[in-house]
């Protein structure tokens, strides 16, 4: 190997990508759940208003705004799948603020386990509007 | 002999050259023969402009045993050949105008993106490179932004009458049980200064908008075994995609004809542009749209039971 190629190895990976796009994203939902009034504003989903029954992401905005002030039994009671999609958007913004601070690269996943994780995020947010329906239907 | 589709990537046994479809994508393509003759020199890159004439047209390259013949040479913006599936890139493909802002002029070049991808989305999308993205993105927001903002200021002058109908279904909605707020919610909230906060956060939630969207349906595209150009060219599609949302500065009805039209734009972008079948990229556009259609079937099964089980009320016949 020459020295050229050492060097280059050894360089730290700071890109800004689509992945640290979407950490972005997340991190601003996380300040906005914790510092806007969300649940202020009054917002009803309309079709939840219509029927009376919850939508299948009913619950989502008051599981980041529960979880975001700490209360995660709250957001679990609002949303289940809310509140683990909350969890999961925070730690990979945090993932991907260390991983520029330490400049290593991202862990490459194989198409397989990015549509397993694909068919299991369609089936929990079945499994989840399922629970909302059965927990908050009249 | 083993063929490679040039449209979907998927390969396929076969025993004969010529015009043939593909079992994986159905493209009708040409399988050229190694043994025929040279074809003449292809046609040089033609640019973003008009196509040429038919007769100008390259011979479809696309096609051939995988390790036979060496690579295709690109076949430009010429016309698709009569019959037979347009050829795919060579390469990476062209680079959108609003690539080449720089040269081209920043409106002009925005103005000419907007024509391909809104017009010949087909077209656009098969031959378009998907990397970089930040074109596309900036693209998007540039077009969604200047939407929103000529939208708003509608809106502000618009609001009074809007009141006034909006005041007016919703006290018969009320009548009918309906909670109001949900409806009412939005038009509370359209003053000067909300209007104003609006214009500001329309350029960040038309990035948020577009990053969102590329990657619910990459997701849906993924578990559909649809994307096997990766993220990129959907981001690609998208953004150039949500240009189209500039319509939403026309009146009244800008903001149903932006979607509806990014819809067909999109299932036919993220068609060409991943080289899949279009019902992938249709399922995967209209995914939200079946989840909402599952929502509505399941509320009218639950009203149904909620109003069966009132006292007096007994069932069907009861209806």
């Amino acid at each position: 190997m020459t020295a050229a190629a050492r060097v280059e190895r050894a360089r730290p990976d700071r890109t800004f990508g689509h992945a640290e796009v979407f950490a972005s994203i997340f991190a601003l939902s996380f300040l906005a759940a914790r510092f806007l009034p969300l649940l202020g504003l009054g917002y009803t989903c309309p079709f939840k208003a219509a029927t009376g029954i919850p939508c299948a992401t009913c619950g989502m905005t008051r599981a980041f705004v529960h979880l975001a002030h700490g209360d995660a039994a709250g957001a679990l009671a609002a949303s289940p799948l809310g509140a683990l999609a909350a969890a999961l958007a925070w730690a990979f913004a945090l993932a991907a603020l260390l991983r520029m601070a330490a400049g290593r690269p991202w862990p490459r996943l194989g198409p397989g386990v990015a549509r397993a994780a694909a068919l299991a995020g369609g089936a929990a947010l079945l499994a989840n509007w399922a629970y909302l329906v059965i927990a908050h239907s009249p | 002999m083993i063929a490679r589709c040039a449209r979907c990537q998927q390969t396929f046994p076969t025993d004969r050259f010529g015009v043939q479809k593909c079992p994986h994508c159905g493209a009708e393509i040409h399988l050229a023969d190694p043994n025929a003759p040279a074809p003449p020199p292809a046609a040089p890159s033609q640019g973003w402009g008009v196509p040429p004439p038919p007769p100008a047209a390259p011979p479809s390259q696309g096609w051939g045993p995988p390790p036979g013949p060496p690579p295709p040479t690109p076949t430009g913006w010429g016309p698709v050949p009569p019959g037979g599936a347009p050829p795919p890139p060579a390469g990476d493909g062209e680079s959108a105008p609003f690539v080449d802002r720089a040269r081209l002029g920043f409106a002009a070049s925005w103005i000419q993106t907007f024509k391909l991808a809104a017009f010949e989305p087909a077209r656009f999308f098969r031959l378009v490179r998907p990397t970089p993205t930040g074109s596309a993105v900036l693209f998007g927001v540039i077009g969604s932004t200047l939407g929103a903002w000529v939208s708003l200021v509608f809106s502000y002058f618009t609001a009074a009458a809007s009141f006034g109908a909006m005041e007016q279904l919703l006290r018969r909605m009320e009548d009918q049980g309906v909670d109001p707020r949900a409806f009412s919610w939005v038009f509370e909230r359209a003053t000067g200064a909300t209007l104003a906060l609006q214009a500001l956060v329309a350029p960040l939630a038309a990035l948020v908008g577009i990053y969102v969207v590329a990657g619910i349906l990459h997701l849906v595209l993924l578990a559909l075994r649809g994307a096997p150009r990766g993220f990129d060219a959907t981001l690609t599609v998208v953004g150039y995609g949500y240009g189209i949302y500039v319509l939403t500065a026309l009146p009244m009805c800008g903001g149903l004809v932006a979607v509806v039209w990014f819809a067909v734009v999109a299932i036919i972008g993220l068609a060409e542009a991943q080289r899949i079948p279009t019902w992938k990229s249709a399922l995967a556009v209209f995914s939200p749209f079946l989840l909402a259609c599952l929502c509505a079937c399941l509320g009218t099964l639950g009203f149904y039971h909620w109003f069966s089980n009132l006292p007096g009320k007994s069932g069907p016949t009861s209806l």
